[in-house]
């Protein structure tokens, strides 16, 4: 907790500053003013001198230059809002005037101020009044009539009176008055309208908000988009609607014709021999009358008034158009009959008579030394160290000056600065530096010290008040000491507390003072021409480094530092700022988005930060699994991002401050600042992509089954389709790399004419799984090559050993596994943009492919394979040459012969082709397929899918087979015609069957085949 | 130390010719070669298979390109047998810091695959001081190795990518195609190996000026000033301050000594460190080879 003691009292802060130069008696304006020296004058006479800027006293002088019957003279005041206007009428009406009763200028001049506050019409006419002794009728009170007796009023006023006349001679009024039910009907805007200006009117002491007109040229729009269905911006009619309401309000209320009565007001001065100065703080003011005030004085000779007519910059720039009933350009028009065209602020708002860098400074002072004299209380400070404006010093009036802001946007103002910042500060319980922190009207700025090394207190009070030597930051122990802040080992010499600038300071001003040196010199001198005409200096809105200004000051001692560098682009001081918050406490980052765009540029410096496949191949368009959710890495600055699975986060911690300072200026700059550690970068960038890498793969193989990395369902899903298509058993690294196609061979061939029922969902799991063989090649590629033809020899053979060795409870895990929570942004692609097909389907997929191999398993039985070949078996015998079956064939026919049975082509073809030496029966193929049926122990699916390939693949290629068939046809066709010699056919082809399974029976079939061949 | 070998029947061709070679797969191949390992257990296990066989003609690139720099030799018999395996008796180096120094080693016209790396942290100067640069563009490199050196060869833009692609996954340098930036920074790993052998096994072990030598000699380029006081290239010393941030490296100063070198930044509290001691490498991925920085390596 900092400390803070006052040698002031909180309820004189009140008495002295105060948001209107009225509210404060003579005395406290006078102890308070500081001359504004610096007012530009495009227009001003008469005055001496082509100078653009003129002083308050060159402006009072060309006001008094008149003479009592001399026409109307006009000076036109404008400038922002508290830039200190209303100040300079003020002072003015003192001028002229006096500050105490007696006093004055001259006998002929009087002042006639108007202030803001004066909203209220018979004020208005009563201020108008009390210099002179002239009768006038009282008006009534605008907030004490019913709005809609006064709009009835107008309404018929308008019908009766202004129908057909003049401008409007071809507007349809009664239309244009027509009673609407909605809102833009005229009655009901006007209803509308005269409400808010009698709120307006009893709200006194309010600034920009007096209802300036009864009827708005944009209410005038919406009125004729209801009446006439477009909206007529004709503007010769409006101006006279306009006019015609307000003259029928003020005619309501009692003034029959104000233009008249300032005309007679002006008789009146001229004879008691006054010359009136009308100081017309705010012309907003006169509202409803505004239009007779300016019909009056711009006709010039309709009076003898010295006229000061004050407006915003934002008022002149929407409303004078408007302003005249004239068709000409209003402001030219009012230009070329004005004596004065004067602003108080430049484009950005800030107050030319401020601009000085002490001028702040100096305004404060004087409003703390008043504040001081007239308070009590009294302590010891040391007012020198906080360079006699304590608790406050240089440094801070300055920044806080600089980074004024109102509604968002820069508001050099006094008025902010005194009643918004100053006063808070000065009535607060805590220390400016603190108090400040939570002030809106002031744009925070980032901290300038290392926010990992000091307190808090002490990151805010050298954020504010420190000031730089030589690239260091210093200021004097006392204001620690003062503040009861801890320098927190901070390097004292001297009397002085200094601290390395943080990196961030180079982006902020910092002032530049030596050691012991006095503070910036005062602009006393005002007289001096040549200081006034310099250019404007820069402000620290412009983010300009002010330490090369600093040579006045350091009297070229700044010489050995270095010039840097100028960057080009840089972090602006509040969203650093934020960005410093936002590393202490990780909470409330809202400009995160520039630091977000740095730290994804960061991970894809180095990196394909979402791919999972060989991280070391250089082979090009290889497949990998990506996480691909929005448009970029998915990065969530933690604090400010809600927080999302497989993000890469950025936790806060003031300890990054130097390296996520790197990404930030990226998110603004495109680029790393030339003096980064780029090692840190890339080695932070390295961390966090392993590391996600790692966790991509935990979450994938987490939805595979146990054990098993995603290179071994690479592995294995290439391994089932290539079992399936090409009847493969044999994992080995030439499998991997070999391309998938489906035989015709391979049971779920269309043209397989296996009579072998397979499980009902093999060839829909399959069919899905072949869309992705071509997906699955690629991963493989993608995670088994280190270049287009070189293996990761170590990486693929690994996996290849593990599924070899894991098959059966891989294909088991495999067809119970779950992906439905597997996130659906897993998708394989050659980059992260043309990534598409999710991986999860894939897996999906081939689980349920692995059900059905389950199925397989568990359902075809080889034993099912036997019968089917049982008879092939039957009538095969070992020693069967080509030569005996066509002989067999040959008996068989003739036996068949007769029975007329021998026509079928298929018979016929086998006799051709037994009876062709040069025909290859396949024999031997057909023997040793058919051993091998017999032998095999295919008790699981890989094996079974194998034999049923190779058995399709012998009955292609051997004729044999077909042969077989054919006899086991003849044999069934003899057996339906009655006759001894077929059982003995029978008998014969049957018997070899035996002869192979029992020795015994084998002698004696041999002798029948062979007495059958012998015959 | 035993003496270096040079191999007497290498490959003619430029080392810069061999514009496909990449650490990965030099890495994998060298591992393999044991005494006598016969050239076709190499090309089974490497070479993609097709069906006349596997693939051996980047196989073979690879090989030529071990043998130029010393690193195999090739027997009559198709046998191959690894060289210069114990230069540096007492320890043995990573394959990544090994092919820097067979890099180094060559001579003549093969010389210039290391110069490209010497001009880049000797030759480019910046604004701010003799520490040279830390990001350097092809294009400039290009032009500034053409100017600075005296091969009879023609400098391309291939040459040198060559370079970066076979370096940065080695670890000696980065390099971001997409920025056309070449990062001359080596990894954490090169340089807390190299620091380690010498401070355990080397004479002089603690001292930072011998240590940078003897890297700057053998392996890489490490000082951008070697006249005078040497200065340390801010490549470098960008990582040598990321090893401090870490606790594996500190430096430390010793007015009396004047063997020290001139660091661009003060590390460790001190830019003229004298003598320095290495700490274990935190087990984090920017401590290990880029090639060796598998998410399957990471321990949660």
């Amino acid at each position: 907790m900092t400390q803070m003691v006052r040698n002031w009292d909180r309820d004189v802060v009140e008495e002295f500053i105060k948001p209107e130069s009225q509210q404060k008696s003579p005395e406290v304006f006078r102890e308070t003013h500081v001359e504004i020296d610096k007012i530009r004058a495009e227009i001003l006479r008469p005055h001496s001198g082509d100078d653009a800027f003129v002083t308050e006293s060159q402006f009072r002088d060309a006001v008094l230059d008149s003479d009592l019957k001399d026409d109307n003279r006009i000076f036109i005041v404008k400038g922002e809002v508290g830039s200190g206007k209303s100040h300079l009428c003020q002072w003015l009406e003192y001028e002229i005037n006096g500050y105490d009763e007696g006093e004055g200028t001259d006998d002929e001049h009087v002042a006639i101020h108007i202030s803001r506050s004066n909203t209220r019409l018979d004020e208005i006419l009563e201020i108008l009044h009390a210099p002179i002794d002239k009768e006038y009728e009282e008006v009534n009170d605008i907030s004490s009539l019913d709005p809609e007796d006064v709009a009835d009023f107008i309404i018929q006023g308008l019908h009766t009176f202004y129908k057909g006349q003049g401008a409007l001679r071809s507007f349809d009024l009664e239309e244009f008055l027509e009673p609407r039910s909605n809102a833009d009907g005229f009655r009901t805007t006007l209803v509308e309208n005269i409400e808010e200006y009698q709120d307006s009117v009893e709200s006194e002491g309010q600034e920009q908000d007096i209802k300036e007109y009864l009827l708005s040229r944009e209410d005038y729009g919406h009125i004729c988009l209801s009446a006439f269905g477009k909206t007529k911006r004709e503007d010769d009619v409006y101006p006279v609607v306009r006019r015609a309401v307000h003259d029928l309000l003020t005619r309501n209320i009692g003034i029959e014709d104000f233009k008249r009565e300032l005309e007679d007001i002006s008789e009146a001065y001229v004879e008691e021999g006054k010359r009136p100065v009308l100081i017309c703080e705010d012309l907003t003011t006169f509202s409803v009358l505004k239009d007779d005030l300016l019909d009056h004085i711009f006709e010039l000779s309709s009076g003898h008034y010295d006229v000061i007519m004050g407006w915003t910059t934002g008022w002149e720039r929407e409303n004078i158009d408007d302003a005249l009933s004239t068709s000409e350009d209003s402001l030219t028009y009012m230009k070329q009959r004005t004596q004065g065209y004067l602003s108080m602020t430049d484009d950005n708002g800030q107050a030319y008579f401020l601009e000085g860098r002490s001028a702040p400074v100096v305004l404060v002072k004087a409003y703390l030394d008043a504040i001081k004299e007239h308070s009590e209380a009294s302590a010891e400070v040391p007012e020198g160290t906080f360079d006699s404006v304590y608790p406050f010093n240089e440094a801070f009036i300055r920044h806080v000056y600089a980074n004024l802001v109102q509604d968002g946007n820069l508001q050099q103002t006094p008025r902010i600065l005194l009643v918004h910042v100053i006063a808070e500060c000065l009535t607060s319980d805590v220390a400016p530096f603190e108090a400040v922190q939570n002030n809106s009207y002031v744009r925070q700025r980032p901290y300038l010290i290392g926010i990992n090394e000091h307190s808090t207190p002490c990151l805010e009070l050298t954020q504010w008040y420190a000031l730089k030597h030589r690239g260091r930051l210093w200021l004097p122990t006392e204001v620690f000491d003062a503040f009861g802040v801890d320098t927190h080992g901070a390097a004292e010499k001297d009397g002085n507390v200094f601290f390395d600038t943080s990196f961030a300071a180079g982006d902020v001003t910092v002032i530049e003072r030596e050691p012991g040196a006095e503070p910036t010199p005062e602009r006393s001198d005002t007289d001096d021409k040549d200081e006034a005409d310099e250019e404007p200096e820069e402000y620290e809105s412009e983010d300009v480094e002010e330490e090369t200004d600093g040579e006045d000051e350091t009297e070229g001692e700044d010489e050995e530092e270095p010039p840097g560098p100028e960057p080009e682009v840089e972090v602006p001081p509040e969203d650093y700022r934020e960005f410093q918050s936002w590393l202490m406490d990780g909470t409330e980052y809202a400009s995160a988005d520039r630091f977000r765009d740095g730290v994804v540029a960061t991970l894809e410096r180095w990196h394909d930060p979402t791919r999972l496949a060989n991280e070391n191949s250089t082979a090009r368009n290889t497949t990998g699994i990506y996480f691909d959710r929005g448009s970029e890495p998915p990065v969530v600055i933690r604090g400010a991002d809600s927080p999302a699975s497989m993000s890469f986060e950025v936790p806060h911690g003031t300890e990054n401050e130097e390296l996520y300072r790197q990404m930030l200026h990226y998110g603004y700059a495109d680029s790393f600042e030339d003096d980064a550690n780029f090692d840190k970068l890339r080695g932070w960038a390295t961390d966090k992509v392993v590391e996600y890498r790692s966790r991509m793969r935990r979450d994938i193989e987490g939805h595979l089954p146990e054990q098993m990395t995603v290179e071994e369902f690479v592995v294995l899903a290439h391994f089932l389709v290539m079992n399936i298509g090409k009847g493969e058993t044999e994992l080995s690294s030439e499998l991997i790399f070999e391309e998938y196609r489906l035989e015709e061979t391979s049971p779920l061939s269309y043209q397989s004419d296996v009579g072998i029922e397979l499980p009902r969902g093999l060839e829909g799991a399959f069919d899905r799984t072949s869309n992705h063989t071509g997906d699955i090649g690629s991963l493989a590629r993608g995670f088994f090559l280190l270049k287009k033809n070189v293996v990761d020899h170590e990486r693929l053979n690994e996996a290849i050993k593990s599924v070899s060795e894991n098959l059966n409870s891989y294909l088991s895990g495999l067809s119970t596994t779950s992906i439905d929570d597997l996130a659906d942004a897993y998708r394989i692609g050659t980059t992260r943009n043309n990534s598409k097909k999710g991986f999860g389907k894939i897996v999906e997929d081939f689980s349920d492919l692995a059900g059905e191999l389950e199925k397989v398993e568990q359902q075809v039985d080889v034993e099912d394979l036997r019968e089917e070949t049982d008879h092939f078996r039957r009538f095969h015998h070992l020693s069967h040459t080509q030569e005996e079956l066509a002989e067999l064939y040959d008996e068989m026919e003739n036996a068949l012969g007769p029975l007329n049975v021998t026509h079928r082509q298929k018979w016929r073809e086998i006799g051709q082709l037994l009876n062709d030496s040069d025909s290859d029966l396949g024999l031997g193929d057909f023997r040793s397929t058919l051993n091998k049926i017999e032998d095999v122990k295919a008790d699981d699916a890989i094996s079974s899918i194998a034999l049923l390939h190779e058995y399709q693949r012998s009955l292609n290629e051997s004729a044999a087979w077909e042969v077989y068939e054919v006899f086991a046809e003849m044999v069934e066709e003899l057996e339906k015609t009655e006759g001894s010699k077929v059982g003995d056919f029978r008998h014969q082809v049957e018997s070899s069957t035996e002869f192979e399974v029992f020795r015994d029976a084998r002698d004696s079939a041999q002798q029948t085949i062979g007495g059958c061949t012998n015959e | 130390m035993s003496d270096y070998e040079y191999n007497t029947s290498k490959p003619e061709k430029l080392l810069t010719g061999y514009g496909t070679v990449r650490g990965a797969e030099l890495k994998s191949i060298y591992t393999e070669i044991e005494p006598m390992t016969p050239l076709s257990q190499i090309e089974n296990r490497f070479g993609r298979p097709s069906s006349s066989g596997p693939e051996t003609d980047h196989i073979d690139n690879c090989l030529r390109f071990l043998r130029t720099i010393d690193m195999v030799e090739q027997t009559g018999e198709d046998v191959l047998n690894p060289m210069n395996r114990d230069i540096f008796p007492g320890f043995e180096l990573s394959f990544e810091p090994k092919l820097l120094h067979h890099v180094r080693q060559q001579t003549g016209k093969q010389s210039h695959l290391a110069a490209i790396y010497e001009v880049a942290v000797q030759e480019i100067s910046s604004d701010t001081g003799h520490y040279g640069v830390r990001r350097v563009s092809v294009d400039d490199l290009v032009i500034k190795v053409d100017r600075e050196t005296d091969y009879d060869l023609e400098w391309r833009e291939e040459k040198i990518l060559m370079w970066t692609n076979l370096f940065a996954p080695l670890g000696a340098i980065s390099f971001s195609p997409d920025h056309d930036e070449i990062l001359l920074s080596p990894s954490r790993a090169m340089l807390h190996e190299l620091l380690s052998h010498h401070q355990r096994h080397r004479a002089n072990g603690n001292s930072i000026l011998a240590a940078l030598e003897w890297i700057d000699g053998d392996f890489f380029p490490a000082f951008s000033r070697t006249g005078g006081q040497p200065a340390v290239h801010v490549g470098v010393a960008d990582v040598l301050e990321s090893l401090v941030a870490d606790g594996a490296l500190s430096l430390t100063g010793m007015s009396d000594r004047s063997e020290v070198v001139d660091l661009p930044m003060g590390i460790d509290n001190s830019q003229t460190p004298a003598d320095y001691t290495i700490e274990a490498a935190p087990d984090r991925p920017s401590y290990w080879y880029p090639l060796e920085r598998s998410e399957r390596r990471y321990e949660a």
